[in-house]
């Protein structure tokens, strides 16, 4: 069992993304940066989707009440066991009574832990990823507070491991995010586009795992005529009429009524999860055939190391 | 009606919007292409479709060419989806807590509200907002209701609303800013049914009352 010492700003359950519902108008939900996350089983010997807690920013700690091993990924932070550092990306072992403390997160946003067992959570629509506004999935539907207790069970025992140094991604505070033209791109100005493309904006603190605001120097002009709500996914970038777009992340709504100007191509999702409050944000304009040779070109990279592929 | 190059375009890697077919059409093409089980994810806007794909498995270029190679779509009606759903509704009480202000503000007696919504032919447009709430359309211009100034923070599911001339319906327990005016008797979701939401986009509906006796 795992007690929950400190949940700091929120910390959730993820798991698998919950596919095939998005027209009843359920988000797909699961780790906001989904590469990460599938490195941290990686370390415990687990699928990409086994459940795993998503911190962030403040980091965490918990109490183990049984051996098990951990591993820590995602941003940046210091992560210590009874006091003492230990790394990131590494498989670590723990004993009944350790307490693991995840430190705010110097750079990027959120930290995933994973356990080499299954975490006790609940099911919903074939995914135990929690969904806060929809209250299902996960640890009641909610985010963890101090205090609470997750059941493990079915422990494996597995070897330490790192994860190959060429294999971490690096996050900082000035994110470059790869983008396709979407539906109403052509209604951006030319300034906006510079604002976008060269000047960068800077994400504000209306920031959770259902999207990111940005902020520019000036605001960012569309002038799409009014439409009618159209289906949105994570790596959506809307731009609402006060001209401060924002980029939409794992728990995004299924449907908006926004001037969607720019998609992130599937390859640079996973950095959505870390963008903290505060960090620049720049887009790089790419043709949809670019975007696929990107991916392409990432995953033949992990193919040694992931079984599976997680975009 | 078959689907051509001039009603498709892509948006980044793993996405493509369907746009430019009548909406009949276009909800039975979404069908037909979730029913295919090709695609992760076929969702409806109001005057569009997107459908995502894997994008390690496919390149853009070979999922367009796929989506285009779908067979045309069917006659309009064929599909047992179209049919229509009846909604029993038990109206006003704690059932619907504004279903008394609702009459006031459109000046309507509480039958004569009743009857305009179970004569209506109704629509539903969309499912989206929250998880299974659906925006269902065709009510007379006349029953049109401002949404509540303060949204409620837990609406119970099932509840039946009316705001902005159209009726909503939630499916799952939640936030909600729509005057509710009743309770839907079905049960809009259920995780054991293999469609465990009641309502999609395209079904037609009709409202019966259902009196608490």
């Amino acid at each position: 069992m795992i007690e929950v010492l400190n949940a700091g700003l929120q910390t959730t359950i993820q798991a698998g993304v919950r596919a095939g519902h998005r027209h009843f108008g359920v988000p797909g939900s699961g780790p906001a940066d989904p590469l990460s996350m599938s490195l941290a089983n990686r370390l415990v010997g687990a699928d990409a989707t086994q459940p795993a807690f998503e911190l962030t920013l403040t980091g965490a700690s918990f109490r183990f009440h049984s051996a098990v091993m951990v591993s820590v990924t995602g941003a940046e932070a210091g992560v210590s066991l009874n006091g003492a550092g230990v790394p990131m990306h590494a498989t670590v072992p723990v004993t009944a009574g350790d307490e693991l403390d995840v430190a705010p997160a110097r750079h990027g946003c959120r930290s995933y832990l994973a356990v080499s067992g299954r975490l006790n959570v609940s099911e919903f629509l074939g995914s135990r990823s929690t969904y806060l506004p929809g209250g299902f999935g996960g640890h009641e539907g909610r985010a963890l507070r101090a205090g609470d207790r997750i059941e493990v069970s079915d422990v494996r025992s597995v070897a330490e491991v790192e994860t190959p140094r060429e294999l971490r991604p690096l996050f900082n505070d000035n994110v470059l995010l790869q983008a396709c033209p979407s539906s109403e791109f052509e209604f951006l100005n030319e300034d906006a586009q510079t604002i976008l493309f060269d000047e960068g904006l800077k994400a504000t603190q209306r920031s959770s795992r259902m999207g990111v605001e940005l902020s520019g120097d000036r605001a960012v002009g569309c002038n799409a005529p009014e439409k009618q709500s159209s289906p949105v996914f994570p790596g959506s970038v809307q731009c609402p009429p006060e001209g401060k777009p924002f980029i939409l992340l794992a728990d995004a709504q299924t449907t908006g009524g926004y001037p969607h100007v720019l998609q992130v191509i599937s390859n640079d999702r996973f950095q959505l999860g870390q963008i903290k409050p505060g960090a620049r944000v720049r887009f790089i304009q790419r043709t949809p055939d670019e975007a696929a040779d990107r991916l392409r070109a990432r995953w033949e990279a992990y193919s040694d190391w992931l079984s599976s592929p997680v975009i | 009606m078959a689907l051509t190059k001039d009603n498709i375009s892509m948006i980044g890697d793993d996405l493509i919007r369907v746009a430019g077919l009548p909406r009949p059409e276009l909800r039975t093409l979404a069908r037909e292409l979730r029913a295919s089980g090709e695609w992760l994810e076929v969702v409806d806007g109001i005057e569009d479709s997107v459908v995502q794909f894997d994008p390690l498995r496919l390149r853009p270029d070979e999922a367009v060419r796929h989506l285009l190679s779908s067979k045309p779509v069917n006659e309009i009606g064929s599909d047992a989806e179209l049919t229509e759903v009846c909604l029993e509704v038990k109206f006003g009480g704690e059932n619907g807590p504004d279903f008394r202000a609702v009459c006031d503000e459109l000046k309507l007696t509480e039958q004569e509200l009743i009857s305009a919504i179970c004569d209506a032919e109704l629509c539903v447009d969309i499912v989206g907002f929250t998880p299974g709430f659906a925006y269902i359309s065709g009510l007379p211009e006349a029953l049109t209701v401002p949404r509540l100034k303060e949204p409620r923070k837990r609406v119970p599911a099932g509840s039946f609303g009316i705001a902005a001339g159209k009726c909503g319906t939630y499916a799952l327990e939640g936030p909600g800013g729509w005057p509710l005016i009743g309770r839907v008797v079905n049960r809009l979701f259920n995780p054991e049914r293999e469609k465990p939401f009641l309502l999609s986009a395209g079904q037609k509906v009709r409202v019966l009352r259902r009196s608490d006796v």
